[in-house]
């Protein structure tokens, strides 16, 4: 079942997929998916996990869903607490976010291995038992004065503007091989993580926020085409709203694994219901523009008619010409005799 | 750290299925899948008693280079340019695949792992160990290039290097072809392609080669792309004509002196901000050059492969270790100020190290450094087969460093004071500086 709630402005859904060739194998979803709404409607966090899968990566299910806890716990603590901070220092203590991430991270991964110790035949190849549950990470925190973005490994954060346009935020790196990704588990995934921290002006920022796991985006046929997925959801949300895109996601995204990657598949997305809000209140503005034209259409005629009551009696349809030709010669002959300044007769357009 | 893969179930081949090696006649057996790519995939095969790597093709990617069966027979007729190369011995077809074939070469050692691991840091060798896998790769595409080879597609993921020795193994030979041929398909990582290529003006040569070089070389110490900064920054999309643009019609450096548009962007680009400053001044002059008159003049303004060699061997005897938390600095002799640790958690002073002066060339005496043929013999250029001196540190003193004589001669030292005396073979001195150790072809002076 697709997760919906709901604050103040903001609304948010989550979703994840198990992959095709996962269904194949019956391998799990390695993919995690989060989001939480702040309190006082302060914003909502939102986290998408994607876990390596391979075998050097055995516990990379739970790696996933650990990343995604740790993230919106580190997140929504820090925006909490943040809410009042001045831009300056809002910027700086954003720097630590990755550090309190991975430590939070690396705690959970800690317990989970003294609760459950790993069976020896797994080859750390010297590297820290954080080997296993390998995962990428991305999450945003979306607030009413500023946004935050973190992203570390493979993985999408798209946000969409109120007037359509579609970014790229915090993006992963381009220039490494398809097959390798950054990761959690490297014992510098501190300085690996990518961030981005925008200030929110007075007319508020992005209506859209998405994230997802590579999975998505390398079931499209290229960039373009996967950024264009921001643009059509904005659409589907303001047209149908977010409860209906909730119920789709699980259909769609499905379908989309077995067209293309074949990749489990995860999205977040926080829909900002109020410039839908502006927008009613613009649909509101129209309908009462247009009674007022239809209201007006009735009034002029009935004014029309009660200044010149003769024409009451010359309602039938054959009577018309008529009609208008005595109202055309009523307002010459005011016009004639209350207007000094007027123009001679003689220089008026022959009458019909 | 890798990404699943999930191909093997999508293997062409079974285990136990027999082929035949086409020029030889012998039987080969299918023992495993080891890997798939876009190509086709690789099998572990046992031919005799011997274990071989057999490349399996595609049927639809034979069908598009059609002058892959030529070419792989015109290679595996050759002697590979050094042992190094995993290159072609022979061609296997079978007779239930009609439409595909494949070749054997040798087989990958375990010890080897993929280059690309340690760009991303899921391998992660010592630094000596990556400027040495650097020189490998170096002299190996040397090597292939002075045969009139090229090998048209070099990047990170047709390297592997032992991590704990910098050996190195060329793999995918089948690009190879005689300089300048024709080709068929389009061939080449967007990455790694010499703008020229990238704009459609110029096919695979050895001087395209030489910018795929130069491109790994910087991946392999900075970690990133050289043309990767404000300009990809900017780009809302990554599509193939952002590709074009960044890696071809308009390729600026990042570090470009004379062009500040493409600088690395904060908080984005953190490798090349936080590797660029490391390296000593004669290196980063090198990229420089690779990056700007290399883009500007294909044909010759490029940083040739022996010039990279002396580079590279240079900074390797440039590798200090902070007296402090041991990590591996670069010390920069030109640089007018001793540098600090560049580790994150030291930034401490560093001490001037300890050198041997040999000549033009300057070795920083430390733990794990040896003195070769090359160092102390002009005739012998590059020649690091057998050391003839390696530097230790005294095991209570660990301030003292001391040569040990390799060679099979006592070496005469002259003590800063004028004193001399001889270092009989395997016996260790202790370096002092103002020393002079003779090597017989050339003299050293501790500085």
């Amino acid at each position: 079942m697709p997760a919906v709630k709901a604050a103040a402005n903001w609304q948010i859904a989550t979703q994840s997929v198990r992959g095709a060739s996962h269904e194949q194998s019956g391998a799990p979803n390695q993919d995690a998916v989060g989001a939480q709404l702040l309190t006082e409607a302060r914003g909502v966090v939102l986290a998408v996990a994607d876990g390596h899968g391979d075998d050097r990566h055995a516990r990379s299910d739970r790696g996933s869903r650990f990343a995604v806890a740790a993230g919106i716990e580190v997140v929504a603590a820090w925006m909490e607490q943040a809410a009042t901070l001045a831009e300056a220092d809002l910027r700086r203590s954003a720097q630590g976010l990755p550090a309190r991430i991975v430590k939070a991270w690396r705690a959970k991964v800690e317990a989970d291995v003294k609760a459950d110790p790993p069976a020896d035949r797994h080859d750390l190849e010297g590297e820290g038992v954080e080997l296993l549950y390998g995962s990428t990470l991305v999450v945003a925190g979306i607030g009413g004065r500023f946004d935050v973005f973190l992203q570390v490994g493979d993985g999408d954060i798209l946000s969409v503007a109120p007037d359509g346009a579609v970014k790229r935020r915090a993006r992963g790196r381009t220039d490494l091989p398809s097959h390798l990704t950054e990761s959690m588990c490297q014992a510098d995934a501190v300085d690996r993580f990518r961030m981005e921290f925008v200030m929110r002006g007075r007319r508020g920022g992005d209506a859209l926020v998405m994230l997802s796991s590579d999975g998505y985006a390398n079931s499209f046929a290229d960039d373009a085409a996967f950024l264009k997925v921001g643009l059509d959801l904005k659409g589907l949300l303001e047209g149908r709203g977010l409860d209906h895109v909730a119920d789709k996601l699980a259909q769609w995204l499905t379908e989309t694994s077995h067209e293309g990657s074949g990749d489990d598949i995860s999205l977040a997305l926080a829909w900002d219901a109020s410039p839908r809000e502006n927008r009613r209140r613009k649909r509101r503005l129209l309908a009462r523009a247009g009674l007022s034209l239809v209201l007006l259409a009735i009034l002029i005629p009935l004014v029309t008619w009660a200044y010149f009551p003769s024409a009451w009696n010359n309602l039938k349809p054959a009577k018309w010409p008529q009609v208008l030709a005595s109202l055309v010669e009523k307002i010459q002959g005011r016009q004639g005799a209350g207007d000094a300044v007027q123009a001679a007769p003689e220089d008026l357009p022959p009458l019909p | 750290m890798l990404r699943e893969r999930s191909e093997g179930q999508f293997a062409l081949l079974r285990s136990g299925q027999r082929l035949t090696a086409e020029t030889s006649g012998v039987d080969i057996v299918v023992e495993q899948h080891i890997a798939g790519g876009g190509q086709g995939d690789v099998y572990a095969v046992s031919m005799g008693h011997q274990r071989y790597a057999l490349k399996w093709y595609r049927s639809e990617f034979v069908r598009q280079d059609g002058r892959l069966r030529e070419r792989l027979r015109r290679l595996s007729r050759r002697d590979p340019p050094s042992p190094r190369f995993l290159w072609p011995i022979d061609l296997v077809t079978s007779a239930d695949h009609p439409n595909t074939f494949g070749y054997i070469m040798p087989f990958r050692d375990s010890r080897f792992r993929d280059f690309d691991g340690v760009i991303i840091g899921a391998v992660t060798p010592s630094w000596r160990v990556v400027v040495t896998a650097a020189l490998e790769t170096v002299q190996e595409y040397r090597a292939l290039h002075s045969g009139g080879w090229c090998y048209m597609d070099i990047n990170f993921g047709n390297v592997a290097l032992d991590p704990s020795t910098g050996e190195v193994r060329i793999c995918d030979n089948d690009n190879a072809d005689v300089n300048d041929a024709p080709i068929d398909v389009a061939l080449g990582t967007p990455q790694f392609m010499a703008p020229e290529i990238m704009r459609g003006q110029a096919r695979p040569t050895i001087a395209t080669d030489l910018w795929s070089l130069s491109v790994l070389l910087f991946y392999a110490l900075f970690r990133c792309h050289p043309l990767l900064g404000a300009r990809e920054y900017a780009c809302p999309i990554m599509d193939a004509a952002a590709e074009r643009r960044l890696y071809g019609t308009e390729p600026v450096f990042i570090f470009d002196p004379q062009d500040a548009s493409n600088r690395p962007v904060d908080g984005y680009h953190r490798e090349a901000i936080f590797y660029w400053p490391i390296y000593p001044s004669f290196m980063r002059e090198m990229f420089v050059r690779a990056f700007t008159s290399g883009i500007a003049d294909p044909r010759h303004g490029r940083v040739l492969e022996t010039e990279w060699r002396t580079a590279l061997v240079r900074l390797r005897d440039a590798i200090a270790l902070c007296p402090y938390c041991g990590t591996e600095n670069f010390f920069d002799a030109d640089a007018d100020e001793a540098g600090t640790c560049w580790a994150p958690a030291c930034r401490r002073p560093m001490p001037r190290p300890v050198c041997l002066q040999v000549g033009d060339d300057l070795v920083v005496a430390d733990e794990r450094v040896s003195l070769y043929p090359h160092h102390v013999n002009p005739r012998r250029r590059f020649d690091f087969a057998t050391a003839v001196g390696d530097c230790v540190r005294h095991p209570e003193r660990p301030e003292l460093i001391g040569l040990r004589n390799g060679t099979p001669s006592p070496l005469k030292i002259k003590l800063a004071d004028g004193r001399e005396r001889e270092v009989a073979p395997n016996q260790i001195v202790e370096l002092q500086r103002g020393m002079q150790i003779d090597f017989g072809s050339a003299k050293a002076e501790v500085v």
